[in-house]
């Protein structure tokens, strides 16, 4: 019995292993081969809208957002919108590695079909143009679980906190981006560029994922960068509370729980 | 009507009335000019691809280049596709897409009432409502890694015609990365150019004709450059070719095959291909092929810059016929062209110059008979959203029946057209949209 | 020179700095490196011409090496130039709370000494010895919908504490040059805490 009880630990700490080697084997090292191999893919698939040198300024990238938000991310010296850390930090490889993977709805193509350690090797590209990527530590934010499910009484709950936390000036009362500040332009990015609320209604576009804790995230992170803050402080502590308000505004367009 | 005895020898063609255009105006309904099916598929904004669609920028050239997939990748078998096993599936939405084209209101009036050449009944003013025109469905987009395709059929209720339009089959990074990527259908050779005939700005409103005369009523709208410029031609079924028809490597649509790639990196692209025989009607006589060649120098790699330098060569085999009085005889017409284009920003500045010779003329028919003719069309646009500003100018010069008077002195026709247009938005919604087109000497 | 819209003055200077005229509008620790600056306006210093009155002499240039080389700087910045208007600028929510319209000054002068309140002095190319000493947060305050402090300097590492005293709801985003600095928001009476994490001019 000892024995069998062995050979399943052995087992386990040989799956775990060849898991954790596997992971990796797919990230590279930050070294020279791996920053020349992410600029040969860099600049055939992401330089038309960033630019040769990182800066936002590809050749096709005016295009996207015309005279409105969003440009493409300037690598060498933007902070980043779609993060999983507090508002003002870097992004972690892991929030780069995601918004490769998934795109961003409407502005730019999800580059699955790059494998993962082409991914990898266009993130420690696009990352040497930041000397801030050498300087600090990105750390992830902790997000809480999510409870079993929404409730009736925790949506109410959650329009009352979409009301005390003036989402509505933004996203107006029904969710759908047409709040007064929104309407009446004051709206801005960090370029000055008019920006539009996100419409809570149509989770297809939402720029940093649709899912419950995407949302979550996008809650306690904020968009540095455009008028959406952190509320991070605000919730501290108050994880319900939080679940709460997503519950809510998953309900305006009948996709709560997703 | 009678008509001067060389002309019928020549060309059945003549222009009366376009002569004396004062203007055309055109109020027209907006046409989704991009590919919706691309944008649902990598849920993306149109103006990801296009500058003002269908104009494509950077991004969107190489995008087609690819076989509609993503610059740099292979991903015809992974994105937004449902994979079972080795076999992936792909929403049908995902590949089809609806165009709808026609100009609500169309009127021309004309300086000059019954000049001397016009025809017999020809209506000097007029407007004409003709909404919708044109239906085109789509369906395009990657079968699997580097197999494409694109199916265009549309629906001309103008021309009362109905058909594929193009339809071709990609296969493409053979060899390696953009190395050599295959095309073989029925296409537009000159999708890759610096001057592509189908991504203009302005919407190609067609030339008006009298079959039973072979009579031109009425200029097309159209860059002249591409356009097949010559009086006189006829197709190898006896068909006249209009001198406002785009041909050769500027065709809409021919049948054939071509290699594409830029294998020593973005700067340069080399073109080569083959078609059954332009302007051969359905069903090829193989008579002889026709073959093309063209290369692309790019520079994009500065702020919010690029541009291109191209130039092609088209070699016709009997792909034209002319009458000799006798009946009708074989001509080479070939075609030698250059373009380029310069974006900065919103700022889009593309022309093109051609010039097309036509060998093997019957000594008949030489008498009367220019055998070479050039194009020029230069065009800028700048979206200013909703509407995109266009300006287009270009002018043809080669044969034309003697008893039709010179327009210019050193231009045959020009054609000015300033058009407001629709850019694209995420949604498609056709804002209103106005649109003035000018024909004329 | 060119810290951002504060322009302030540098002194190059390996001394001790220990002699300045009265009434100084700022006293500038010399180990303050970063500067935060709010609620500017943007443009107007190209009109701006700052006449630096700030003297300084070196009391003591043999000073020893083991001495650390801090001093105090006194000194006057005036401005000259032409008077430059407050802004006013609409509110667009909470107009109850915080009215229709509010004032900016994009500088604030003194209208009898020509002083120029708010002025940032960075002296360059000192080591100093890094100091244990724990240092008190600085406060930025929403107040009365406006920030206070206009202006504040701390050191790399410092904590900025944010607070809201106002009964509504704000959103506090200091931008470092593009990049976001901290974007939160307060619903009432609350705070936050961000360290400094650079060199240079936030607002």
């Amino acid at each position: 019995m000892m024995h069998a009880k062995h050979l399943k630990y052995a087992a386990l700490l040989i799956v775990t292993g060849l898991c954790a080697s596997t992971a990796q084997a797919v990230k590279p090292a930050t070294n020279r081969d791996t920053l020349m191999e992410g600029r040969r893919i860099y600049e055939q698939a992401c330089a038309w809208c960033h630019g040769i040198g990182g800066e936002g300024d590809g050749p096709a990238g005016w295009f996207i957002g015309r005279y409105t938000s969003p440009r493409p991310r300037n690598f060498v010296n933007d902070g980043y919108k779609l993060r999983s850390t507090a508002s003002g930090e870097l992004p972690t490889d892991q929030n780069l590695f995601r918004v490769i993977t998934q795109g961003i709805p409407g502005v730019m193509p999800a580059y699955r079909s790059l494998n993962e350690r082409e991914r990898w090797q266009v993130i420690a590209y696009l990352k040497s143009w930041n000397s801030a990527f050498e300087e600090e530590t990105p750390a992830p934010l902790t997000f809480p679980s999510a409870p079993p499910g929404p409730t009736e009484a925790g949506i109410q709950h959650g329009r009352h906190l979409y009301v005390k936390l003036d989402c509505r000036v933004c996203h107006g009362d029904n969710g759908e981006g047409d709040g007064p500040e929104a309407t009446a332009g004051h709206l801005r990015d960090a370029d000055n560029l008019r920006i539009r609320a996100t419409n809570l209604t149509d989770p297809s576009a939402w720029k940093n994922g649709a899912s419950s804790h995407d949302l979550l995230r996008t809650l306690m992170t904020g968009l540095d960068g455009t008028p959406m803050p952190s509320y991070a402080n605000e919730f501290d502590g108050q994880e319900e509370a939080l679940w709460d308000l997503v519950w809510y505004i998953q309900s305006l367009s009948g996709q709560q729980g997703r | 009507m009678s008509r001067p005895s060389a002309a019928a020898a020549i060309a059945p063609l003549v222009m009366t009335v376009f002569a004396l255009v004062s203007g055309t105006y055109a109020v027209s309904v907006p046409s989704a000019e991009a590919i919706p099916a691309f944008a649902r598929k990598y849920t993306m904004n149109c103006a990801v691809c296009h500058t003002a669609p269908p104009r494509l920028n950077t991004f969107g050239e190489r995008f087609l280049e690819n076989g509609y997939q993503l610059p740099g990748t292979e991903d015809g078998g992974i994105t937004a596709k449902k994979h079972l096993g080795d076999l992936s599936l792909d929403d049908f939405a995902n590949h089809t897409g609806g165009r709808l084209r026609g100009n609500m209101l169309r009127s021309h009036n004309f300086k000059r009432q019954s000049p001397p050449a016009a025809e017999a009944g020809t209506v000097h003013n007029n407007s004409e409502l003709g909404f919708p025109e044109i239906f085109s469905l789509f369906t395009a987009g990657s079968l699997t890694k580097n197999i494409g395709f694109f199916t265009e059929l549309e629906s001309n209720m103008e021309e009362s015609s109905t058909g594929i339009e193009r339809a071709f089959v990609t296969f493409n990074n053979l060899g390696g990365t953009n190395v050599a990527n295959i095309r073989i259908g029925r296409m537009d050779p000159s999708a890759t150019f610096s001057f592509s005939t189908l991504r203009q700005q302005l919407e190609l409103v067609g030339e008006s004709m009298n079959t039973s005369t072979d009579t031109v009523q009425r200029a097309g709208l159209f860059p002249l450059a591409a356009s097949a410029k010559f009086y006189g031609l006829r197709n190898r079924s006896g068909t006249a070719i209009s001198p406002y028809a785009p041909s050769l490597y500027n065709a809409v649509a021919e049948t054939g095959i071509e290699v594409r790639g830029r294998p020593f990196g973005d700067w340069f692209m080399y073109q080569v291909g083959m078609l059954n025989g332009a302007n051969e009607t359905f069903g090829d006589s193989n008579k002889g092929k026709d073959f093309y060649g063209a290369v692309r120098f790019d520079y994009a790699r500065s702020a919010n810059f690029s541009a291109s330098l191209s130039a092609f060569a088209y070699l016709g085999n009997s792909n034209a016929t002319v009458l000799t009085g006798a009946g009708q005889a074989d001509v080479n017409w070939h075609r030698y062209g250059m373009a380029a284009h310069v974006r900065y920003k919103m700022f889009d500045l593309y022309g093109m110059y051609t010039l097309d010779r036509i060998a093997h003329v019957p000594t008949a028919a030489l008498a009367n008979f220019d055998t070479s003719a050039s194009g020029l069309s230069v065009a800028c646009d700048r979206p200013y959203a909703p509407l995109t500003a266009i300006r287009q100018h270009g002018y043809r010069r080669g044969s034309q029946p003697a008893h039709v008077p010179k327009l210019r002195r050193g231009s045959d026709q020009t054609i000015r057209a300033v058009q407001c247009g629709p850019v694209c938005s995420k949604r498609l919604q056709p804002p209103t949209s106005r649109r003035r087109q000018c024909s004329g000497p | 020179m060119g810290l951002g819209l504060v322009h302030p003055i540098i002194i190059r200077a390996t001394g001790k700095i220990t002699h300045g005229y009265e009434h100084p509008l700022h006293h500038v620790p010399t180990f303050a490196r970063t500067f935060y600056r709010l609620g500017e306006g943007t443009g107007f210093m190209k009109a701006l011409l700052i006449l630096a009155t700030v003297l300084f002499a070196v009391h003591d240039a043999s000073l020893s090496h083991a001495e650390p080389p801090t001093g105090t700087l006194v000194g006057r910045i005036l401005y000259v130039g032409p008077a430059i208007p407050e802004q006013v600028i609409e509110v667009t929510r909470d107009t109850a709370f915080c009215g229709a319209q509010t004032t900016h000054r994009a500088v604030a002068i003194h209208s009898i000494t020509r002083g120029l309140e708010g002025a940032v002095v960075s002296i360059d190319g000192i080591a100093l010895p890094a100091s244990d000493a724990a240092m008190p947060p600085l406060v930025l305050t929403n107040i009365h919908c406006a920030f206070a402090p206009r202006i504040a300097v701390g050191i790399v590492g410092q904590q900025v504490e944010i607070r809201n005293d106002d009964p509504i709801m704000h959103n506090t985003h200091i931008s470092m040059g593009p990049r976001t600095f901290v974007n939160v928001g307060f619903p009432q009476a609350d705070r936050s805490g961000n360290p400094l994490s650079s060199l240079g001019a936030t607002r």
